[in-house]
């Protein structure tokens, strides 16, 4: 329905259309010297070092990034899941530890 | 034989800044034409296209040739137009009516008359336009740009295209009618 209805100029529409395609700027523009002029004073701060320096900046704020989520995570979990209910079972259920590795001492014979 | 834009763009990016005087030159009366079917005389046109150029210059390192240049150029003469009628309203001329000059080798005085003043009507129609309406249409008349090229150069939907020249014909039609009737009366 739009595309057709776009389709239907009226003869006035359509001149206005014909008009506006017609319609150049009446004369020669010449402005190379002036953007040439105003460009030719930055090259090396837009393609050379400034470049380089927001590329190395952008790198080392990356990077910082990267170590602030890492050191976060390590704070938030010192322990991941599995080595938190190894650790527990071994401390709370008598029946899985089996002693090995255990060191008496002289001290030790107060509680035997 | 003619170098290509990337040929050129790829020296200038490379420290040869004397060659982009050739890229303006190819396109600044592009720029300047597009400038003026979107504006008229409400801004200065050597102006916008100067800082369209400079701006283009700054965006180089950006362009991965996705597109054609042209529809780049394009872009950013919207852009900077915008820009321009935003924050520059000091430059804004008032008398958006007045007639423009242009070279013709049709003698006849009438022919010129009815031509100025269809003129003048399309630069009314154009200027009464909501800006999005006005870019879209100019750009739909404008070297005959495609929807999606439009869709491009304005960063909008294809649907959203086609509803702005719909919208900027029919009102378009619109102000044509109503002046009519205003001339009858």
């Amino acid at each position: 329905m739009k595309r057709q209805m776009l389709n239907e100029n009226s003869p006035e529409l359509q001149s206005v259309i014909d008009e506006l395609k017609a319609m150049d700027y009446p004369s020669r523009v010449d402005v190379t010297d002036r953007v040439m002029e105003a460009v030719s004073g930055q090259p090396e701060s837009i393609f050379g070092t400034h470049s380089k320096v927001r590329w190395i900046a952008a790198a080392a704020a990356c990077a910082a990034f990267a170590l602030l989520v890492n050191v976060g995570h390590l704070l938030a979990n010192p322990y991941n899941s599995n080595q938190v209910n190894t650790m527990l079972s071994e401390v709370y259920n008598p029946d899985s530890y089996n002693g090995d590795g255990m060191i008496m001492d002289e001290s030790d014979e107060y509680f035997l | 034989m003619q170098n290509s834009d990337e040929e050129i763009i790829q020296e200038v990016l490379a420290g040869h800044v004397d060659r982009y005087a050739e890229i303006v030159d190819r396109y600044q009366q592009i720029a300047a034409n597009l400038c003026y079917r979107l504006v008229g005389d409400r801004l200065d046109v050597e102006e916008v296209t100067q800082r369209v150029f400079v701006e283009l210059y700054l965006a180089l390192p950006r362009f991965r040739f996705e597109s054609k240049l042209s529809t780049y150029i394009y872009r950013i003469t919207v852009n900077t137009v915008a820009k321009m009628l935003k924050h520059d309203q000091r430059i804004v001329r008032e008398d958006e009516d007045r007639p423009t000059e242009v070279p013709t080798n049709d003698t006849n005085p009438e022919h010129t008359v009815i031509r100025d003043e269809t003129r003048r009507q399309v630069r009314r129609c154009i200027t009464r336009l909501k800006h999005e309406q006005r870019v879209a249409l100019v750009l739909y008349t404008y070297k005959d740009c495609s929807y999606q090229e439009i869709a491009d150069i304005m960063k909008v939907s294809l649907s959203k295209v086609e509803t702005l020249i719909f919208r900027a014909r029919k009102n378009i039609q619109k102000m044509l009618t109503n002046h009519e009737k205003t001339d009858a009366e």
